[in-house]
C-alpha cells in the first residue's frame, strides 16, 4: 500500500498509526493558512484583472504571493503532521506486528525530529541574521526580510512540536498495549 | 568515502527509509541533512536557510495550492456528480457505455485538477456504485478509472509539471500546453480500446438501447457546460498569454466558486472544508517540494551532480541508448518511488545530462509525466490502484489486472512521443508570450 504525494482529499491509509491529533496551535495555524489562501486568490486574481482590464499592475503580487506561499508551506507542515496527512509506502509496515510497527514509527519520528530540529535552527538563524543586518526586499514595498523569513522558522518549530506530540502518543499507545 | 559513494549511500538510505514506511517528505529530508552532516559536519547546514528561502519564495509554486483548491471546491460542491451524469448521457451511444464516461469524465476533471488522485477519486466515487449496479465488468470498470485518473497530471493543469518546471526553470505555461495533445491522444486511445473491447466481448458492458429526448440531451449539456467554461477560462487564458499559470489558478478558483454557487452545493461550510483539505494536502506536497530542494542542495554541495553528469556523458551512449537507459530507470523507479519523489530525486541529477544530449526540457517534461502516470498504476505502490480499491468492494488484483491494457497503451503513446515529438511540441510553439 502506498500513499502518494500527488493526492487530494482524505487518503485511504490501511495501516493505522495513533496520532496526537491537532493541538490548538495547529488549529490556529490551519486557520491562518486558510486566510493566506484566500488572500492569495484575491490578490493574484486582482492583479490579472487589473492588468488585462485596466492596463495597470498592483506591483506587489509576485513579492507578496511568494511570501504567502512560504508561510503556507511551513505553517501547513505541522497541520499535515497532526492530521496524519503525510503519506508513506506501507508495504513493509502492513506486514509488521502492531508493536514492531509502533517502534519503527517512533524511530522514524525521532529521526524526523532530529532533522527538523537542525533545519529549524538554520531557519531561525537566517531570520535573525536578516533582522540584525536590517535586510529589506529590493522592491517598492521594501519588506524587512526577517518578517516573511521568520514564518519558516516558526513553521518548522511547530512541526517539531507536532512530532514530539506524535512520539508521545505512540509511546502511550505502546505502554497501553503492554499493560493490556 | 568519495562523493560518489556518499551519494549512492544517501540514495540507498532514501529508498530504505521510503520502503520501510517513513513518511515521504521526511524520507527525503533526513538523508539530505545526513549527507550534509557526513560531508561537512554542522558547517554543511549553514546554507540551508538561504536555500529554503530562495527555493520556496516562488510565485510560480503558488499555483500548486490554488489549483488544488479549485479542484477541491468543485469536488466538495458535488459538481463531479453533475459532470458524470451529463457525460453518461452524451457518450451513451458509444460501445462501452458508462466505461466511456469514466474516461471522458476523468479527462474533463483532469483539466481542472492537477492531481491524478483527485481525478480518480472524484470520478471513481460517482462512477463505481453505478457501474456495479449495472453489472459492468469489475475489472474494466476499476482499470478504466485507475488509468483514467492518471490523465490528471498529463492534461493541464498539472502539479507534477509545475514542480518539474520550477526545478528546471522551464516555462510552466509551455509545459501545460505540451501536455494537451498527448493528453487528448491518450484519452482517445483509452476510449478506442474500451470500444473495441466492448465490441469484441459484449459481456463487459451491458447494452442499453435508450433513446434520449432533446430535453434530456440539453440537460446533459447544461451539466457539462460549467466545466467547459472553467477549462476554457483557465487553459485558454494561459494559451493566449493573458495570464501566467499562477494567475490562471487564482482566476480559476474565483470562477469555480461562482460555478459551484450556481450549479452545485456551495456555501460557507463547503468553502471552509475545501480550504482545510487544501491546507492539509499542501502541507504534504509543498513539504516534499521543499525537502527536494534540500536534497538538491545536498547533492550539489560537493559537486556530485557535476561528477554524475561527467560520468554519464563519458559513457558516450548514443541518444537511443540514453533513452533506453532512461526508460529502464523510470519504469523501475515508477514501481518503487511515488510521483513527486521520482521528479525531485532524479531531475536535479539528470537534467544537466539531458542538456548535453540536446533533449528539449519541455518534451522531456511530458515524457517524465507519462512515466509517472505509469508508476501510478504499477504495483506494488501505484497510488491510483489503492484509491480505486479504497472506494469499491472488489479485489486489488482486479484493479491491477484491469489497468494492464491501459499500461500498454501508455507505452504506445510513449513510443509515439519519441518518434513524433511534435505531438507534444506543436502547441507550446504557438503559445503567446505571457505577461
Amino acid at each position: 500500500m502506498s500513499q502518494s504525494a500527488d493526492v487530494g482529499g482524505d487518503p485511504a491509509h490501511r495501516v493505522e498509526v495513533p496520532s496526537a491529533g491537532p493541538s490548538s496551535v495547529d488549529v490556529a495555524a490551519e486557520a491562518l493558512c486558510c486566510l493566506f489562501l484566500l488572500a492569495m486568490i484575491a490578490m493574484i486574481a486582482a492583479e490579472a484583472i487589473a492588468r488585462n482590464v485596466f492596463g495597470t499592475s498592483l506591483q506587489i503580487t509576485d513579492e507578496v504571493g511568494g511570501y504567502l506561499l512560504v508561510a503556507l508551506t511551513f505553517l501547513s507542515m505541522s497541520v499535515a503532521e497532526s492530521h496524519g496527512a503525510f503519506h508513506r509506502v506501507e508495504l513493509v509496515q502492513m506486514r509488521l506486528s502492531p508493536a514492531a510497527r509502533m517502534i519503527s514509527q517512533i524511530m522514524f519520528d525521532l529521526m524526523a525530529l532530529a532533522a527538523s530540529g537542525l533545519v529549524t535552527w538554520q531557519l531561525v538563524r537566517l531570520a535573525l541574521n536578516s533582522w540584525r543586518a536590517e535586510d529589506v526586499a529590493p522592491t517598492p514595498l521594501a519588506t524587512p526580510l526577517w518578517l516573511p523569513q521568520m514564518s519558516m522558522g516558526i513553521g518548522m518549530a511547530l512541526l517539531c512540536f507536532a512530532l514530539m506530540r506524535s512520539i508521545a502518543a505512540k509511546v502511550r499507545y505502546l505502554r497501553g498495549g503492554a499493560a493490556r | 568515502m568519495t562523493p560518489g559513494v556518499e551519494l549512492v549511500f544517501i540514495l540507498v538510505v532514501f529508498l530504505a527509509l521510503l520502503c520501510a514506511g517513513m513518511t515521504i517528505p521526511f524520507a527525503i529530508l533526513v538523508p539530505s541533512v545526513l549527507y550534509l552532516l557526513t560531508h561537512a559536519g554542522l558547517a554543511g547546514l549553514k546554507g540551508l536557510g538561504l536555500v529554503s528561502w530562495g527555493s520556496m519564495d516562488s510565485f510560480t509554486l503558488s499555483a500548486i495550492p490554488l489549483f488544488i483548491l479549485m479542484a477541491e471546491i468543485l469536488q466538495e460542491s458535488k459538481l463531479s456528480l453533475r459532470v458524470y451524469r451529463g457525460l453518461s448521457t452524451l457518450v451513451s451511444w458509444m460501445p462501452g457505455g458508462l466505461l466511456q464516461t469514466n474516461i471522458a469524465g476523468c479527462a474533463i476533471f483532469a483539466a481542472i485538477s492537477g492531481s491524478s488522485v483527485v481525478t480518480a477519486a472524484s470520478i471513481g466515487r460517482v462512477a463505481l456504485p453505478e457501474l456495479q449496479r449495472r453489472n459492468y465488468s469489475p475489472r474494466l470498470s476499476a482499470g478504466s478509472l485507475a488509468a483514467g485518473g492518471t490523465l490528471g497530471i498529463l492534461i493541464p493543469p498539472s502539479i507534477a509539471m509545475i514542480v518539474y518546471g520550477t526545478f528546471t526553470e522551464t516555462s510552466v505555461a509551455k509545459l501545460f500546453m505540451a501536455g494537451v495533445m498527448p493528453g487528448l491522444l491518450l484519452t482517445s486511445m483509452f476510449m478506442c480500446y474500451i470500444a473495441c473491447h466492448a465490441l469484441v466481448q459484449p459481456s463487459v458492458s451491458p447494452i442499453v438501447k435508450k433513446k434520449y429526448s432533446a430535453g434530456e440531451i440539453l440537460a446533459a449539456v447544461v451539466d457539462v457546460i460549467p466545466f467547459v467554461v472553467l477549462i476554457g477560462g483557465t487553459i485558454g487564458s494561459i494559451y493566449s498569454g493573458l495570464v501566467t499559470p499562477t494567475e490562471a489558478a487564482a482566476v480559476g478558483c474565483v470562477l469555480a466558486m461562482i460555478i459551484a454557487r450556481f450549479w452545485g452545493e456551495f456555501n460557507f461550510a463547503v468553502l471552509k472544508h475545501a480550504l482545510q483539505t487544501t491546507v492539509r494536502v499542501c502541507g504534504n506536497i509543498l513539504f516534499i517540494v521543499y525537502a527536494a530542494y534540500a536534497f538538491s542542495y545536498a547533492i550539489s554541495y560537493a559537486g556530485v551532480g557535476e561528477q554524475i553528469t561527467q560520468f554519464l556523458v563519458g559513457l558516450k551512449l548514443s541518444r537511443l541508448e540514453f533513452f533506453g537507459a532512461l526508460f529502464v530507470l523510470y519504469t523501475v523507479l515508477g514501481c518503487l518511488v511515488e510521483s513527486l519523489g521520482m521528479i525531485v530525486v532524479t531531475v536535479p541529477l539528470l537534467y544537466p545530462v539531458l542538456l548535453q544530449y540536446g533533449v528539449d526540457p519541455i518534451w522531456f517534461g511530458v515524457i517524465l509525466v507519462l512515466f509517472i502516470e505509469m508508476g501510478q498504476i504499477s504495483p506494488p505502490i501505484g497510488i491510483n490502484l489503492f484509491v480505486i480499491q479504497s472506494i469499491w468492494n472488489g479485489k486489488l488484483s482486479d484493479v491491477v489486472t484491469g489497468t494492464i491494457p491501459f499500461h500498454l497503451i501508455m507505452f504506445v503513446l510513449l513510443g509515439l512521443l519519441v518518434l513524433f515529438p511534435d505531438i507534444a511540441m506543436w502547441l507550446p510553439s504557438r503559445v503567446a508570450a505571457g505577461p
